[in-house]
């Protein structure tokens, strides 16, 4: 169900309160069918956009739960042209559509749908755009990105395409305090000392908690390779 | 959570961003002082000052808002990726570094003179707005890679003997 009011569980992250769209809102449009747990276009299909920003947002990150395919839709302007991330069946491509003249270029590689990847299914997208640059990650995996240089500021929006269900939709405003303050260090000789003193898997474990102490993370996964 | 230990030391780290959270602080990492070789991806870091003083030989920082590259200059680097940055970066401050492996991108980066003299077989400038390409003249450049849309001066590439591939075709094939 796409949740109205502010998303149960959610978490003031580094990247701001997550705020979801109302079932209302997605009610007030016609051609949209408000399901019990998805909200999908009816009848014909056609294509609807639903904005989730206000249109002097410059910075921000969009998630959204969904089968079939999804659009994503960044800085909005007067004319008609946009940015937009669309996740398909077998791909997601990142382009700008210029406003009059309806056409588009990519802004950014197109990433291949790994083979088991299965739109039947539900999957999470997340979008940010930050400055220039657009990043996607798909159910916690980094997805792709793109820059675009020539659109600073323009509200975000979620399109409704043909096969597009959609079971939540959020949007947290990336601000000042994460895309450009600097981090205050907040270690100190102790724990230097601690981790200095520690076996080596011990010292990871250390490390480990402090990067999510002090960044109130809290879902990274750390790797080795190339062993 | 495992990272790269031999000989008793975490000498190999790499961190994944998952999910929406950044991690701004990495200031923990400078704990493990026996790194060598540390890969941020896409973690978000705002500033990389509190590396100093690692013996990192190689750093690879995707995505990031920190604007100050001069803790580079404390470190033995060899190999350094910095690609994805949210902000625009001077490089400059990596002339004379003995990098065999540079990877850079950004439309604002221009001006590769920096890399004059470095010891460098592998730059690559994808996704740059690097149109000058002098400044490789004489470098032991093996693999070269840049912008789609840079042009750099043919005579120039065929004057590097020891040049393999260029933006991921055989040398001599680009250069028919």
């Amino acid at each position: 169900m796409i949740a109205s009011g502010p998303p149960g569980g959610a978490r003031p992250a580094a990247t701001g309160m997550w705020q979801a769209p109302s079932v209302e809102q997605a009610q007030t449009m016609p051609g949209l069918t408000v399901d019990a747990d998805s909200i999908r276009t009816s009848g014909s299909g056609s294509a609807l956009r639903m904005v989730l920003s206000p249109p002097d947002m410059k910075d921000y990150a969009v998630r959204v739960r969904y089968t079939g395919q999804v659009e994503v839709d960044l800085r909005l302007q007067n004319d008609g042209g946009f940015l937009f991330v669309l996740a398909q069946g077998s791909q997601t491509i990142f382009k700008r559509l210029h406003g009059g003249e309806k056409t588009s270029d990519d802004i950014g590689t197109t990433k291949k749908h790994p083979p088991g990847f299965d739109r039947s299914r539900e999957h999470e997208l997340i979008v940010t755009m930050q400055g220039s640059q657009i990043r996607a990650w798909m159910d916690g995996v980094f997805w792709g990105e793109g820059s675009d240089e020539t659109l600073s500021e323009g509200a975000a929006a979620l399109m409704f395409l043909s096969l597009t269900a959609v079971k939540k939709v959020e949007i947290a405003e990336l601000n000042e305090t994460v895309s450009g303050a600097k981090a205050e260090a907040k270690i100190d000789d102790a724990f230097l000392r601690a981790v200095a003193a520690a076996p080596a898997e011990k010292q990871v474990e250390l490390v480990s908690a402090k990067l999510i102490e002090v960044n109130g993370a809290d879902d990274y996964r750390w790797q080795s390779d190339f062993a | 959570m495992v990272p790269t230990i031999i000989g008793g030391k975490v000498i190999l780290l790499r961190v994944d961003r998952r999910g929406d959270a950044l991690l701004l602080d990495i200031s923990p990492l400078a704990a493990l002082n026996d790194l060598t070789d540390l890969r941020l991806m896409y973690a978000g870091p705002a500033d990389i000052s509190c590396l100093r003083g690692l013996p990192l030989e190689r750093l690879e920082i995707h995505g990031g808002t920190f604007e100050d590259l001069t803790v580079l200059k404390s470190m033995p680097l060899r190999f350094l990726t910095l690609r994805s940055q949210g902000t625009p970066l001077d490089y400059s401050i990596l002339r004379g570094m003995p990098l065999a492996m540079l990877s850079v991108d950004g439309k604002q980066l221009v001006d590769i003179s920096f890399i004059k003299g470095m010891p460098l077989k592998f730059p690559s400038v994808t996704k740059s707005g690097v149109r000058d390409f002098s400044p490789i003249a004489g470098l032991p450049l093996i693999d070269l890679e840049f912008d789609s849309e840079a042009k750099p001066d043919m005579a120039l590439l065929r004057s590097i003997p020891a040049l393999k591939n260029i933006n991921s075709k055989p040398a001599a094939a680009y250069l028919k």
